[in-house]
């Protein structure tokens, strides 16, 4: 969930259209057409990458809004047997907060997925996910999607997520690394997760295996 | 029990990350006194440098790090990016962390003939950090203007590693060398469990945000160090990897200055020192039964420090994170902080949720509720906010994270509290924990 209290808006005499807004947004909310960036309010979390990426040429400003836009998915919308079943095929805890920065958890997300969030950007327009920095939450979003058969492809012309850089997981390390690294204590984890939990992550399930 | 006066903290130069200066610091509260930490625990180490002295010593150390690295892999010819972290800046105002970026410069260029040097800063979340920082210490002047900020969002590069491709941000390491400058600063010790702290930056300043949400959402924290562990043993990185420095420090101070070619054998002595020169601090933290905490210093609510610890140890409290046989939570709900006071911080509003939160200015209270946190009290002065958080938290403990290293600034209840705990903290510690922590790293019991 997200309070969106400012989003951002384009000085068009400023702009030159080199589209490094548009190649770092989340959530696809600017776009450049005709060399120059517009933008889709809407879809606007105001997490400010935009204005990182124009920093050269001070296009992009922040636009605060009368009232905060709340960004929400609604959990009962769909039944808790299919969220619980989403987030456990995605080896999440359905009330894990996947997004500190938002407080949202993966039941929030899952719920947006179920009611037609396909994409990252929708999720993060559905829930309030990825609203703010990404470096948290941007695998849950990308594992539910997963998980529901949305596969998300790179996109080579921009830089919104790197869907390749997310296969990593203490659920798939090789036996021969975590015998040659034994501080980490791969082994010792990966049994942990055989019996269904992972303590200080609150997260893996193993329901799919299981059923 | 007499206590010494409220020792003055580094200053709050205006920053775009901020909000208005405050008009007082929490220190010049009158009930304000201080504890210094080497009286609580004469082991840790003295300092060679704090905030407002000569960085000279620093530099002297810098120097005799680098004295027995090996730079034949630095070629005259080479594009070289020294790559360094905004929290750095973050440590006692910055000097020290800034003395030793320039000497590491000098010295390249003076025992390599490589000019063609760049100085990368990765931001903790603005670009505006590396605008305002570098200048500020000279060190656009210094690297003679070669200089550049990259952050998470920044375009990066593939890096194919034992267990997957990860990636990291492409204009870091787009030189033909790379020269990893770090520090030691044991923040975030909830995640890094100091099983690798001087490996993070691979999975934090210098990577993509998919590689920073793997770190945090695919590996439980005992086993998370694995990735940048990865990352670091890439052929990517080996091929133009020189040599990695870090800034070592205790609660005290800077202590002086790491380098190694090898980064894992560095780490390993870091984490020597850490344990040795942190591990009572973070357990007596750990001890403490209840207490406000003000943040008054020049970085984000978890980065402030007092008494040379980050507040986010006192708020992912009381858990003992060093142990690595514990599954302590990775979430910071330490019922011990009772109310949080903000005098000052750069804006950032989240993972407080629950404490109530007064702010001593109204423009704090409306970034907290632009993000939806609802226990918001805003108040008009530092001595209002003081007087609503005594009422709601029901005690006058108080502790000030204002950035001080050497002393903590606090209030006579908890300087009481402190002192009183402490012998008690040090012999648990050399007795029981810190053979444990040693052990459980693989690490061996040497005199210091």
């Amino acid at each position: 969930m997200l309070f969106v209290g400012s989003v951002v808006a384009v000085d068009g005499a400023k702009c030159i259209g080199c589209k490094a807004c548009d190649r770092v947004c989340p959530t696809e909310a600017i776009v450049t057409v005709d060399k120059l960036a517009r933008v889709d309010e809407p879809a606007c979390t105001g997490c400010n990458k935009c204005i990182e990426a124009c920093m050269d040429h001070g296009a992009i400003s922040r636009k605060f809004l009368e009232e905060p836009v709340l960004l929400r998915s609604d959990i009962k919308a769909v039944s808790a047997e299919e969220i619980d079943a989403l987030c456990g095929k995605a080896r999440l805890f359905p009330t894990q907060v996947v997004c500190p920065c938002t407080g949202t958890k993966a039941r929030e997300v899952a719920s947006a997925v179920l009611q037609g969030a396909g994409t990252p950007g929708e999720c993060s327009v559905g829930s309030g996910v990825r609203g703010v920095c990404s470096m948290w939450c941007t695998s849950a979003v990308l594992r539910l999607l997963r998980a529901a058969g949305h596969e998300v492809e790179p996109t080579p012309k921009n830089w919104r997520i790197y869907p390749d850089g997310l296969e990593p997981g203490i659920w798939n390390v090789a036996e021969d690394i975590a015998e040659r690294y034994p501080e980490y204590r791969i082994k010792e984890s990966q049994e942990t997760l055989s019996t269904g939990r992972l303590p200080n992550m609150g997260f893996p399930d193993i329901r799919e295996e299981q059923e | 029990m007499t206590f010494d006066p409220a020792v003055t903290p580094p200053h709050l130069p205006e920053s775009t990350s901020g909000f208005h200066l405050p008009s007082m610091r929490a220190s010049e509260l009158h009930d304000m006194v201080s504890v210094d930490v080497r009286e609580l625990f004469p082991d840790i180490e003295p300092p060679i440098h704090n905030y407002g002295q000569d960085p000279t010593s620093v530099r002297e150390a810098a120097e005799r790090a680098l004295a027995g690295i090996d730079m034949s892999k630095i070629k005259p010819e080479h594009s070289l990016n020294i790559l360094c972290s905004e929290h750095g800046f973050g440590m006692m105002g910055g000097a020290a962390y800034a003395e030793m970026l320039k000497t590491v410069r000098d010295i390249v260029v003076e025992r390599t003939g490589c000019r063609r040097i760049q100085l990368g800063f990765a931001c903790g979340l603005s670009k505006s950090e590396g605008i305002e920082t570098l200048p500020e210490h000279g060190l656009d002047d210094h690297y003679e203007g070669k200089v550049f900020q990259f952050g998470p969002y920044d375009k990066g590069v593939a890096i194919d590693t034992e267990i997957g491709r990860l990636y990291s941000i492409g204009k870091a390491f787009k030189a033909d060398r790379i020269i990893h400058c770090h520090y030691d600063d044991p923040r975030e010790v909830h995640f890094h469990r100091l099983n690798g702290r001087a490996l993070k930056a691979f999975t934090m300043s210098y990577a993509r945000l998919e590689t920073r949400s793997v770190y945090h959402l695919q590996f439980p924290t005992q086993s998370a160090n694995l990735v940048p562990r990865m990352i670091y043993e890439s052929k990517f990185i080996q091929d133009k990897w020189a040599f990695g420095m870090s800034l070592l420090s205790s609660p005290a101070g800077v202590t002086g200055v790491e380098a190694d070619n090898d980064l894992i054998a560095m780490d390993k002595r870091i984490t020597v020192a850490t344990l040795r020169n942190y591990g009572k601090m973070f357990k007596l933290f750990e001890e403490l039964e209840g207490c406000i905490v003000v943040i008054d210093g020049h970085r984000w609510l978890h980065y402030c420090h007092a008494g040379g610890i980050t507040s986010c140890h006192l708020f992912f409290g009381p858990h003992d994170h060093l142990d690595l046989d514990a599954e302590p939570p990775a979430t910071g709900s330490n019922p011990a902080v009772k109310a949080l006071v903000i005098n000052y911080m750069w804006k950032q509003a989240f993972a407080m949720q629950g404490v109530p939160t007064i702010s001593a200015k109204p423009s704090v209270a409306k970034l907290f509720r632009r993000r939806a946190v609802t226990d918001i009290y805003p108040e008009e002065t530092l001595h209002d906010a003081m007087e609503k958080a005594y009422e709601v938290a029901g005690t006058r403990k108080v502790m000030v994270f204002d950035g001080t290293y050497g002393a903590i600034n606090c209030t006579a209840d908890l300087a009481a509290e402190l002192k009183e705990k402490a012998p008690h903290v040090a012999t648990q510690v050399d007795e029981e924990l810190l053979p444990k922590w040693m052990r459980q790293r693989g690490l061996e019991m040497t005199k210091p």
